[in-house]
């Protein structure tokens, strides 16, 4: 039993034994089989981890990190490391970019190239093996691997580089790890390449949110300081480059504007030679095909076609349309409130200074003058030597008041040869002695060119200490005394006059004393270049003006608006740059030429000429078959065949409709060039077309103003078809014998719709006054030879028509002895010291000169003493009363006493009663004239009765 | 002087005073779940180590605040042990001493590799405590560092030797990460992490809490039955389950990649003491000569399954290495790479045989 019981224990022992080692091997079993199915496991998920891992990453430098230690960790290697070829560069060195297992200290300056066999690896063959097979990277050593596998990295078929993964520990790689690790890298590289992808696009939309920022932030500056500065710093900071200096074109050459950045040797001015022959690529000209703005000159400039180069590119464009408009603006800010021919301050900043000098100096306690110059026969110089001279002279007067004045000064160009100077902080004795020191430096002759001119200017000064520090009084002040000084002739200094106005000049302003000057306003002229410009424009009469105007369509460019007008048009040649630009109207399929700038003879064209719409570029333009700019018409096969092209000898052209209001179509503003101008681009047109906008108030005014002179172009056509004016005969009277001694043609217009002032009035308005007056002069000097002698003819003339040689030929026909003209001074002269000249002529030619309605209007005492008439006819004003009012009486007599020191004639106008005439008659007045002496009346009837009168005497003779 | 305190001492008070004693030797340490020697278990208490310098030199070095680059942080306490190690010996290892409340436990591998290369070996343990989840301390250049991290170059004439092993295995369906970033667990195979790894569970810990354990935290009321991630060799890298988040996702102690495969692990004790020897034999075997003292990391996690076994680890420990002396303590994680690039673990054992 007991051994029954221990062979039991002893079965049971060694079946528990059995299980027990059974079960052992069991767990074994079932532990192998984890290792293996969670090897399997891991291998199966580990490239999807891998990419997924990848995935979250968007920096390459990042994604490559990643993947060494990812693929370090999921393929049990101790080092992972890829080694890259610089981007775009197939056999650059390689360079280690991202590693595991290799500490920073250990890190090789120099990545030595892998062995040959690697070199010759298929790109999607791993090449796994032992140290001893593959041999050991020279950077590796230190690590002592025994397992490698490398695997070549290619990119849209290039190669870039390698990665290497490393065991320490005697484990090789699985021909499992080696087929996997082909797919790996692929991924690897397409990550990397989505996120060079990536990181581009975010800088290229960084870049472009940049540039919109710095776009933004330039396109609301005006200040090119700002921009030139803005534009060096962006570049220097964004692009980015070492060093950078911004130019500014000028005409000297590109002027250093800007500086950022470590920039040697910038030059502080590049010749354009030298800009065109510049060594180095590293010059952007800024101008986008156009003139340039500017240049850039750069220090490390990026490569060509690349991101940054793109970039720079963008700004340089960028600062180009920035500095463009805001050279632009300063032009047209400096053309506001400057004289665009001397670049001197213009009326409008003058004012605007005086007003802030007036403010300060008042509550300073101190004085500001203001000190007038005007040139003296100024016109003449035109007239002489052309507008290029005067232009140069006026120019050169700037200069030298510009160079006489203190920094604080203020040296403006009121228009025409007017100049101011304000002085600020002086006293009465500086301020004279300034005035002094410029009209002296007036008097010396200016050198222009190959003519040397002397000219004088009358000078006013007036203080504003005297005027209240009201500055429209100050102006007022100082513009009179300069007129004084002007009148005054500048009697010399140190006369009593002239000190009694030193001395009233004191209180309110100066009137300069000077040499009066008898000499001619050229000293020593040189052989002019040009031809001398016509003393007057010929004039026409009434009905070929009207006939003209007709021809016109009924327009004419007068007064203010034809100078704005013509100020515009300069303007576009000056900007453009080219031969001749001309503003044209089209009237009945023709171009009518209303303004030019440049020489049309140079085209063949001339004021009275047209183009044929039809014929023209401008038709073209209008209907969209030619572009608006052509810059080299030969070369357009549009154009070169087209026989405008050869008549008028254009290169190129611009053009632009202009429009008045309501977009109704005036004509076309254009500019062309006998040559090609390849510099031509659209924004000459933009340009033109915003000058041409600018016409639209101009032409709208003169247009306004056609429609009223039409109503009297068409009265005056039928006043002219029905006959035309007719002469009423007035006899002037020799106060002491009674006898009719001449007789003053009045002239008549029986056609009615206006007075005879009207009609005169209107014509004036109308642009024909001075055709009207000459043809009542005609209409009267018909009469004079029907008038029996002694008696002599009175015709009436402006300033401006007893300027013309048409009158001068018509008074001087006939025994000019018997004709005067009487000045009718409603109208000042324009041209003051032709005016005087023209008189001269008349009175050498034997022609009386009258001083028309004496004592009223501009026929003052000042204009009787520089025009030295023969005779005088005091205004009707003076005279009605003289038989009562014994201030008048003593003005009389005191006018009697100025006649007779003067050789003057007087005739009293106006005489009304027979009282008057006796209080005439014994105050010793030579003539009258009036209703108690006779009556105007048809000339027929007062010529038969002289005539009657005379065969009367000369029987009774 | 190497120190493991639970966090039942002020800890500031604690290693002032236990520098104070050792100096002049330098003292290391962290806090610990509890702790232990070839002799004796440490529930509440600490173990301390004393480290001759016979044939090795250290480098010591500590950073705090670490949680927002990990990473780095681990690149330059590394560095600054190795400098003040006086750089790299002819042999060598790195032990660091982590929070392992920071956050991705494989940043401080990451970082720590840039330095060490692949020839140096890493080792350490994440500083533990209570298990509620809340604080751990780490302590280096006389300073108590609470998200911070030690760093001990260890600098030798002979070789030193480091092991790790785990004796867990799968007991779950093999399920795929499908939404994961770092150590944050968003969704496995398409439902929300928590929900699908509970479902392979047999007991619901929440169920466990309804019994009057509401205190435990959700970490450790998983430790029993954590994650395990399959690698190339064939061993499954457990992770331990820090938090659930409020989304259902799982905070793990260390990385897990997408797309990874993952499987609710257990362990008998019978394993976890085998792997544990294994793992001290191993140690010694690297050695070129008997070993003097070893430091062991053995897991939190381990203490569970180990259950009334608990010394039996340590004294299997003590047995392979021949009984020199040992001081070990209860992790929130521990270090090891020997080879390959995995450094980072949970569950294991790991021995640094000196």
């Amino acid at each position: 039993m007991a051994r029954s019981e221990a062979d039991m224990s002893d079965r049971h022992h060694s079946e528990v034994n059995g299980c027990e080692a059974e079960l052992a091997t069991l767990r074994r079993e079932v532990r192998r089989a984890q290792v293996v199915s969670a090897a399997a496991l891991s291998r199966a998920t580990r490239l999807a981890q891998l990419v997924s891992s990848l995935a979250q990453l968007t920096d390459p430098q990042e994604i490559l990190e990643r993947a060494a230690s990812e693929v370090a960790e999921q393929f049990g290697a101790d080092i992972a490391a890829f080694l890259l070829r610089p981007e775009g560069s197939a056999d650059g060195p390689l360079s280690l970019a991202a590693h595991w297992g290799i500490p920073d200290r250990s890190l090789p300056a120099i990545v030595d190239e892998p062995p040959a066999q690697v070199n010759a690896l298929d790109p999607i063959q791993p090449l796994a093996g032992t140290v001893a097979e593959l041999g050991i990277p020279s950077w590796l050593r230190h690590s002592r691997p025994r397992h490698l596998v490398w695997a070549k990295l290619v990119l849209r078929g290039e190669p870039v580089g390698f990665m290497v993964l490393a065991r320490l520990s005697d484990e090789p790689f699985s021909p499992a790890d080696v087929r996997e690790l082909a797919l790996v890298v692929s991924r690897i590289v397409l990550a990397v390449d989505n996120g060079r992808l990536y990181s581009r696009t975010q800088e290229q939309v960084r870049r472009l949110q940049r540039l919109h920022e710095v776009s933004a932030t330039l396109a609301g500056t005006l200040d090119v300081e700002r921009i030139v500065d803005s534009l060096a710093t962006t570049i220097v900071d964004e692009v980015p480059l070492s060093g950078i200096a911004v130019y500014l074109a000028n005409k000297r050459g590109l002027d250093r504007a800007a500086q950022a950045g470590s920039m040697k040797d910038a030059p502080a001015l590049i010749p354009y030679e030298d800009a065109r022959a510049w060594p180095n690529d590293n010059l952007v000209v800024m101008g986008m095909g156009g003139p340039p703005v500017g240049a850039l000159l750069l220090s490390g400039k990026p490569p060509a076609g690349s991101e940054a180069d793109w970039f720079l590119q963008h700004l340089a464009d960028l600062g180009n349309l920035t500095l463009a408009k805001s050279l632009l603006f300063k032009q047209v800010r400096a053309q506001a409130e400057s004289d665009p021919l001397t670049s001197l301050p213009n009326r409008t900043v003058l004012m605007g200074r005086i007003e802030s000098a007036l403010s300060i100096c008042r509550e300073h306690g101190t004085d500001v003058a203001i000190i007038f110059v005007d040139l003296d026969d100024f016109k003449s110089v035109n007239d002489t030597y052309g507008h290029d001279v005067g232009d140069q002279l006026l120019i050169a007067v700037a200069t030298r008041l510009t160079e006489l004045a203190r920094p604080a000064d203020t040296v403006a160009r009121l228009g025409g040869d007017e100049f101011v100077v304000m002085r600020v902080e002086v006293d009465i004795e500086e301020a004279y002695d300034s005035a002094e020191r410029i009209r002296s430096a007036m008097a010396t002759p200016f050198e222009l060119g190959d003519v040397i001119v002397a000219s004088q200017a009358s000078v006013g000064l007036a203080m504003a200490s005297s005027c209240d520090y009201h500055a429209k009084k100050l102006m007022r002040e100082a513009d009179a005394s300069m007129y004084v000084d002007k009148v005054g002739g500048h009697r010399p200094q140190g006369t009593d006059e002239a000190a009694t106005t030193r001395s009233r000049s004191r209180e309110r302003g100066i009137a300069l004393a000077s040499q009066r000057r008898e000499s001619p306003p050229v000293l020593s002229p040189r052989p002019a270049r040009r031809r001398p410009a016509p003393a007057v424009p010929s004039l026409g009469n009434l009905r070929s003006w009207c006939d003209a105007w007709v021809k016109r369509g009924g327009h004419s460019l007068t007064g203010t608006a034809s100078e704005t007008v013509q100020r515009i048009v300069n303007m576009a040649r000056e900007q453009l740059e080219m031969e001749l630009v001309w503003l044209s109207r089209l009237v009945d399929g023709r171009q009518v030429f209303e303004a030019f700038a440049g020489d049309p003879s140079c085209f063949g064209l001339s004021p009275d000429s047209y183009i044929n719409m039809p014929d023209s570029y401008c038709a073209r333009v209008l209907d969209g078959r030619l572009p608006s700019v052509l810059p080299n018409t030969a070369r357009d096969r549009r154009t070169s065949g087209l026989l405008i092209t050869h008549e008028l000898g254009v290169g190129a052209y611009v053009g632009v409709p202009v429009f008045v209001r309501r977009g109704e179509l005036f004509g076309m503003l254009c500019a062309v060039s006998r040559g090609p101008e390849p510099s031509l681009r659209r924004r000459d047109a933009k340009l033109l077309r915003m000058l041409a906008g600018l016409l639209t108030e101009p032409l709208a005014t003169s247009m306004a103003r056609d429609v009223q002179c039409s109503a009297f172009v068409r009265n005056a056509v039928s006043m002219l078809d029905a006959g035309g004016m007719t002469v009423d005969l007035q006899p002037i009277i020799d106060l002491q014998s009674g006898e009719v001694v001449s007789v003053e043609a009045l002239a008549r217009f029986p056609y009615y719709p206006y007075s005879v002032e009207g009609w005169f009035a209107q014509a004036h308005r109308a642009g024909c006054g001075p055709e009207l007056e000459l043809d009542a002069v005609i209409n009267a000097h018909r009469l004079l030879l029907r008038l029996p002698e002694p008696v002599t003819l009175a015709v009436n003339a402006s300033p401006d028509v007893a300027s013309s040689d048409a009158l001068l030929d018509v008074v001087t026909s006939v025994d000019p002895r018997r004709v005067t003209v009487e000045i009718t001074e409603h109208r000042r002269a324009s041209a003051p010291a032709l005016f005087a000249s023209a008189l001269r002529r008349l009175k050498s030619r034997g022609v009386q000169v009258a001083i028309d309605d004496a004592g009223t209007g501009y026929s003052d005492l000042r204009q009787i003493l520089e025009l030295q008439p023969d005779i005088v006819k005091l205004d009707r004003a003076l005279i009605d009363g003289v038989d009562t009012d014994p201030v008048k009486v003593a003005l009389v007599q005191a006018l009697v006493a100025f006649g007779k020191d003067t050789g003057t004639r007087l005739v009293a106008e106006g005489v009304s009663a027979e009282t008057v005439r006796d209080a005439l008659r014994l105050l010793h007045v030579d003539y009258g004239q009036g209703y108690a002496l006779g009556r105007p009346e048809p000339a027929d009837r007062v010529i038969a009765r002289l005539a009657r009168r005379a065969r009367r005497t000369h029987s009774t003779t | 002087m190497v120190l493991f305190p639970t966090v039942d001492y002020d800890p500031a008070v604690f290693f002032a005073t236990c520098a104070k004693v050792a100096s002049p030797a330098h003292v290391v340490g962290c806090s610990s779940f509890s702790s232990f020697t070839q002799t004796t278990m440490v529930r509440r208490g600490t173990v301390a180590a004393f480290i001759p310098a016979s044939g090795m030199s250290f480098g010591v070095a500590g950073v705090d605040h670490v949680s927002g680059d990990i990473c780095g942080a681990a690149r330059e306490v590394a560095q600054l042990a190795l400098d003040r190690a006086g750089g790299e010996g002819a042999y060598g290892a790195l032990m660091v001493f982590s929070d392992g409340l920071a956050g991705d436990q494989r940043e401080v591998v990451r970082g720590c590799y840039e330095v060490t290369g692949a020839t140096v070996p890493l080792v350490g343990g994440a500083a533990g405590e209570n298990q509620r989840v809340f604080t751990t301390y780490q302590y280096a250049d006389d300073k108590v560092m609470t998200n911070g991290l030690v760093a001990v170059w260890i600098n030798a004439d002979r070789p030193l030797g480091v092991a790790v092993d785990n004796g867990w295995h799968p007991i779950g369906d093999p399920m795929i990460v499908t939404r994961a970033e770092r150590n944050l667990v968003y969704e496995i195979d398409g439902v929300p992490a928590a929900t699908a790894y509970l479902a392979q569970r047999e007991v619901d810990p929440l169920d466990r809490n309804l019994y009057g354990e509401a205190s435990v935290s959700f970490s450790a009321s998983t430790v029993d039955e954590p994650l395990g991630l399959p690698n190339v060799s064939g061993h499954f890298d457990v992770r331990h389950i820090l938090r659930r988040t409020p989304d259902n996702g799982l905070e793990l102690f260390g990385h897990v990649n997408e797309q990874s495969v993952v499987q609710v692990m257990t362990a008998d004790w019978e394993d976890l003491v085998a792997a544990a020897e294994r793992a001290g034999a191993d140690a010694v075997a690297q050695l070129d000569r008997d070993p003097i003292g070893a430091l062991v990391f053995s897991c939190t996690g381990r203490v569970a399954p180990l259950g009334p076994h608990l010394r039996d680890e340590a004294n299997a420990i003590s047995r392979s290495i021949g009984g020199i002396p040992m001081a070990g303590f209860f992790t929130y994680g521990e270090f090891a790479r020997l080879t390959g690039s995995t450094g980072f673990h949970n569950a294991t054992v790991v021995v640094l045989a000196l």
